[in-house]
C-alpha cells in the first residue's frame, strides 16, 4: 500500500488516503434525499471527503479486530460495530457509484470461494487441476487411493497454506467429517502468476523450494506474458 | 429434492419442510450439516458428484430446487467445533456453499451470488439507484456508519410490505402501485423472490423504503407461495 501510495504521490495525483487503522476515529454520512440527491461524505480528523467527487478508489481491505483498540472486545462492542458500518457504507458506496473501482467487491469476493472461483476459470476455457471436496471419510480414501500426488489446502481464503497429502495424514481422514476438505492434484513445476490491471498483463516466474512458494525460499523474475 | 437452507433457530424451515409431500425437502442447517450432508464433490466434473442428504443418495441432478432463509452460516453455529476453530470452519463452510448451491443448475428461489447463499444481498446505496431508474420514489434516509440518524420514518402515515414469489403476489394484496412497483423491481433484479417495503406520507403516495431478497418464511402465505412455486 505505501508503495502505492509513494508512486501516486510521485505521479502528482490528487489524492486522499483513508487509513484503515483509523477507522475508529472516522466517520461516513450517507444522506438520500430527493430534493438533494445522493451524498456520502467520509471525515477522519476533521478532514471530509465527499464520495461524488473521486474519480477512482484503490482498496485494500483488512480486518479491523486485528488493531489494539479491538483487543478484548466482543464483535458486538459499539466500536465494532461503527467500524463494521463504516466498512459496508463505504463498499456499498464504491459499489454503485461510476468510479474506477480496484476491485469491487462482488468480483473481489470470489477470492473466498476456490472451487467457485475455479469454475469460473474453468468456464474461462483455462485448464484447472482436478479438484475434489468432501466430508465423507471413505469417499476421501477412495479419492486418494485413485489418486497419486494429491495436495489439500483451505477451501475458503483463511488459513490457505498448501500442503501435500502423505502416510501421516491417511490416520486423521476421520477429521473431514467436521469440515469440508479440498483436495487437488498437484502440479510440479515452476509457477507463473500474472496481474492484469486494465489492458496491461504483468507476469512473474517465481521459482520455491517450497511447495506454497509464499512459505519457502523464493526467487520470483518478471517475465515478459506473451 | 428441494434444499431448504437456514438456522436451527428459525422453526418456520422445518414447518416448510413438512409442507412438501414425505421426503421431497431436506432442512440443511450449518448446526447439523455434519449429520445431514455427506459429499464428495469434483469440481472439475460436478454432475458426477455424490452426495447423501439425510442417509439417502442423491445425485446433484436430483436436487430440483433451493430454498435459502440465511445469507451465509455463522461461527456460533458450529457449537461442536471447538472454539478456536469456529470462524474457520465457518469460512470453509460459506465458500463450500456458495460453489455448491451455485453449481445447481435447479430452480432457486434467491440464487446465490459470490457474496451471499441467498441473492442479490443490496443496500440502500445500490438499490436507490436501480429503483429510480424506474421511477420508484424512495423514502429520505440519513445515516451515520450505516446507522440511521434521523427517525425519518417517523414521518409516515402508515407502512406496507409487498411480497412477490414468481408470478404470485403473496398474502393480503396492497395497492396496485405497490405491487406494481415491486413486480419491476423483482424483474429488473431478476429475483425468482422479492420483499418491497414502503411508507405513505399522505394518501395513495408510496415510497420505498427497503428491499428484501431472503424470504420471510414465517409468514404463512410466503410459505405457501414457496411450496407452489417449486409443484
Amino acid at each position: 500500500m505505501s508503495m502505492v501510495y509513494t508512486e501516486l504521490k510521485k505521479s502528482g495525483a490528487n489524492l486522499f488516503f483513508l487509513d484503515h487503522q483509523k477507522i475508529f476515529d472516522s466517520e461516513i454520512e450517507y444522506i438520500y434525499n430527493k430534493n438533494d440527491s445522493i451524498r456520502c461524505v467520509v471525515s477522519v480528523n476533521g478532514i471530509a471527503l465527499d464520495l461524488n467527487e473521486i474519480r477512482a478508489a484503490y482498496i485494500r481491505p483488512y480486518d479491523f479486530r486485528d488493531y489494539s483498540p479491538m483487543e478484548g472486545k466482543a464483535i458486538d462492542d459499539p466500536m465494532a460495530i461503527a467500524a463494521s458500518g463504516f466498512e459496508l457504507q463505504l463498499m456499498t458506496w464504491l459499489d454503485a457509484s461510476d468510479t474506477v473501482v480496484v476491485n469491487r467487491s462482488h468480483p473481489a469476493a470470489t477470492n473466498n470461494s476456490k472451487p467457485y472461483q475455479l469454475s469460473l476459470i474453468s468456464k474461462a476455457g483455462f485448464k484447472v487441476p482436478q479438484t475434489y471436496i468432501s466430508n465423507d471419510k471413505d469417499l476421501v480414501q477412495n479419492f486418494l487411493t485413485k489418486n497419486t500426488d494429491i495436495i489439500y489446502k483451505s477451501i475458503s481464503g483463511v488459513r490457505s497454506i498448501v500442503h501435500k497429502v502423505t502416510d501421516m495424514h491417511l490416520g486423521f481422514l476421520e477429521d473431514v467429517q467436521w469440515c469440508p476438505t479440498l483436495f487437488q492434484r498437484m502440479i510440479d513445476g515452476v509457477n507463473y502468476r500474472a496481474h492484469v490491471f486494465d489492458d496491461q498483463i504483468f507476469a512473474v516466474r517465481i521459482e520455491s523450494d517450497s511447495l506454497d512458494y509464499r512459505y519457502g525460499r523464493t526467487s520470483i523474475t518478471i517475465v515478459q506474458a506473451v | 429434492m428441494i434444499l431448504v437452507i437456514s438456522n436451527i433457530a428459525n422453526d418456520a424451515a422445518q414447518t416448510l419442510v413438512d409442507m412438501f409431500p414425505p421426503g421431497l425437502a431436506a432442512l440443511i442447517t450449518a448446526s447439523e450439516f455434519n449429520h445431514i450432508f455427506k459429499g464428495g464433490i469434483y469440481v472439475n466434473d460436478f454432475p458426477t458428484s455424490k452426495i447423501t442428504i439425510n442417509n439417502v443418495a442423491v445425485s446433484v441432478s436430483e436436487i430440483s430446487g433451493v430454498i435459502t432463509t440465511i445469507s451465509n452460516f455463522y461461527p456460533q453455529e458450529f457449537y461442536y467445533i471447538d472454539t478456536d476453530d469456529r470462524e474457520y470452519v465457518s469460512a470453509e463452510m460459506n465458500a463450500f456453499f456458495i460453489y455448491f448451491l451455485a453449481e445447481l443448475s435447479c430452480k432457486k428461489i434467491n440464487p446465490p451470488s459470490a457474496k451471499t447463499f441467498a441473492g442479490t444481498v443490496m443496500y440502500h446505496t445500490e438499490w436507490v439507484k436501480i429503483a429510480e431508474t424506474l421511477n420508484i420514489p424512495v423514502w429520505p434516509i440519513h445515516t451515520i456508519n450505516a446507522k440511521a440518524v434521523n427517525n425519518e420514518l417517523s414521518q409516515a402515515d402508515s407502512f406496507y410490505s409487498c411480497t412477490v414469489i414468481g408470478e404470485l403476489i403473496t398474502g393480503e394484496k396492497p395497492a396496485e402501485e405497490i405491487c406494481r412497483y415491486t413486480r419491476s423491481l423483482q424483474q429488473k433484479l431478476e429475483l425468482p423472490y422479492l420483499s418491497c417495503y414502503f411508507a405513505e406520507r399522505t394518501a395513495g403516495e408510496y415510497y420505498l423504503t427497503d428491499i428484501q431478497s431472503i424470504p420471510d418464511i414465517s409468514i404463512a402465505a410466503n410459505r405457501e407461495a414457496i411450496v407452489n412455486y417449486f409443484s
